[in-house]
């Protein structure tokens, strides 16, 4: 099966596990997200999709098994991961920012991979010498979303990408994504805790609560906002 | 000296001898800043690896290798011996503490000057420059020795920024060493960045080491007068400054160029304690350095 494949899915930190026997599908050029409340292990299951964490169980990707191997090796086989907190290289410029994250590309394809961004970002084409840490969190994570694009992923995971931004951010943010998932024909993997913001754009969403999946379900079924629900009042 | 032209050409000589020891200072301290920015490892070893590297070419030379052969393959012997560290010593204790770390590198520091000493033994041997020792040219206020280092060591140095600055290698190196998880999720081998990181800081320190042996002693202690001054550059410049490293090797070289003649009565050890009562200064008033901006953006 091409796209995201997990069976039986565990991971942890030094021996306390954190996730457990998770089964799911990102098919090749859909979009899910992952929904949960804090501490639900969400972060992490996007951590051992990337190798940053150890994971059990099996993880294939296209037909290829990552489970096993390094971050680096993911990455290059097409997994863009924009971590917790963007990982934006706040003391480099923006144009610096989309070179680290085009590294994987041979050296002839990093200025057309670069353009691409730009083409999708205009507003980071006139700003490709400024220091990162110096534009507002809503062009950050347009840096980040890009410098996630410049490895030119078949699946793209965003962990929170709408933290402590503002509702209308957010609403072009998830306008942007959807353009971005048209565009370059690409997976999208999402973790949030808030479902509003991406109704329109998902097809399926995964409720995970205390390191297990309990419903997968497209986000207009009343049986999700019951999880959560759930998951909330700690039920 | 009745003052005038005389004073003059001696504060011009003390002030170019200074730039030459401060080349190297600024060396050896940009030495420092690559490995700490590769890895956030202070390298204590750093001056032994010198050493190290500077007898392994006085070897060579002995053997009969030309000057420029045997500094070339000095060179890359010591990044091959400075990645090899990274990867048996230092890369096998990542996950450990600090202390351990620290340790290791206390460690390090005395299984190298042992090595040393064991091949070569304690006896100093001369060791030959660049450029001839005599002045420059008649009258001159700078003997072709130092000219030779601040030439060769302001080369390197800018070798250094460009490759840092400009090179898809260096940008690499530079994105492990602020952010190495996400320089990961890019698809950056950042295990074979801190080797490299390790291997060039070995090779800026050779390369020191190298300019070094013919103004000093070369023996096993060679870098243990230099290296207090090389961290004192660190820490004047900000130690994840590469430019404030060499400013600071330079400022550092010059100050106490003037010190010796112009306060000679402080002599050597009053110069080491006063350099360092300078350094705890800058660390309470502005302990990023004083060229890292506080953003934390770097120059």
């Amino acid at each position: 099966m091409s796209g995201l494949v997990l069976r039986g899915v565990g991971a942890g930190y030094g021996g306390t596990p954190v996730l457990s026997a998770i089964d799911l599908a990102v098919p090749a050029g859909t979009a899910a997200a992952i929904l949960g409340v804090n501490g639900a292990g969400k972060t992490t299951l996007l951590r051992a999709i990337s190798g940053l964490v150890p994971p059990s169980g099996t993880i294939t990707f296209d037909g290829a098994i990552l489970s096993g191997r390094s971050p680096e090796a993911i990455a290059r086989r097409g997994i863009a991961h924009v971590p917790e907190g963007r990982g934006t290289f706040s003391g480099f410029s923006v144009e610096e920012n989309l070179r680290i994250g085009g590294a994987s590309l041979a050296r002839g394809e990093v200025d057309g991979a670069m353009d691409r961004v730009f083409a999708l970002f205009p507003a980071l084409a006139g700003r490709r010498r400024q220091i990162a840490g110096t534009m507002s969190g809503g062009e950050q994570q347009m840096l980040a979303i890009g410098r996630g694009l410049m490895l030119r992923p078949r699946l793209l995971m965003l962990d929170e990408p709408s933290f402590g931004l503002a509702p209308k951010i957010v609403a072009s943010l998830v306008e942007t994504l959807a353009t971005v998932r048209a565009r370059e024909g690409l997976s999208l993997l999402l973790v949030e805790q808030n479902l509003v913001a991406l109704e329109g754009l998902v097809g399926e969403v995964h409720v995970l609560s205390r390191g297990r999946l309990i419903l997968s379900a497209p986000p207009q079924d009343p049986a999700v906002r019951e999880a959560l629900r759930a998951a909330y009042l700690g039920a | 000296m009745a003052g005038g032209w005389g004073s003059v050409v001696v504060l011009l000589q003390q002030v170019l001898t200074g730039l030459a020891t401060g080349a190297v200072y600024s060396l050896l301290a940009l030495a420092l800043v690559v490995i700490h920015q590769t890895t956030h490892h202070l390298n204590l070893a750093q001056g032994e690896m010198a050493t190290l590297s500077t007898l392994t070419a006085w070897q060579l030379l002995s053997w009969g290798v030309p000057y420029w052969a045997a500094f070339a393959v000095t060179l890359a012997l010591s990044f091959a011996g400075g990645a090899a560290i990274q990867r048996l010593v230092m890369h096998p204790l990542r996950g450990g503490n600090a202390l351990v770390q620290f340790a290791a590198m206390i460690a390090l520091f005395l299984l190298v000057n042992s090595v040393t000493n064991a091949i070569w033994g304690p006896n100093a041997r001369a060791f030959p420059s660049i450029l001839p020792a005599r002045p420059l040219f008649e009258g001159a206020p700078i003997s072709g020795q130092r000219v030779g280092i601040i030439l060769v060591g302001g080369a390197l140095v800018v070798v250094l920024y460009l490759f840092l600055r400009r090179s898809r290698l260096g940008l690499n190196l530079r994105a492990t060493a602020a952010n190495p998880v996400p320089a990961r999720l890019a698809g950056i081998a950042v295990d074979r960045m801190r080797m490299i990181g390790w291997g060039i800081a070995a090779t800026i320190g050779a390369a020191a080491g190298m300019l070094l042996a013919p103004i000093v002693t070369l023996d096993p202690q060679m870098m243990f007068n230099v290296l207090p001054f090389a961290f004192a550059a660190t820490i004047v410049g900000g130690v994840s400054s590469p430019l404030g490293a060499v400013v600071g090797g330079l400022v550092i070289g010059v100050v106490e160029a003037l010190v010796t003649i112009y306060a000679p009565a402080l002599g050597r050890e009053l110069k080491l304690s006063l350099l360092f009562v300078a350094i705890l200064a800058i660390l309470l008033v502005r302990p990023e350095g004083l060229f890292v901006r506080r953003t934390g953006a770097r120059l």
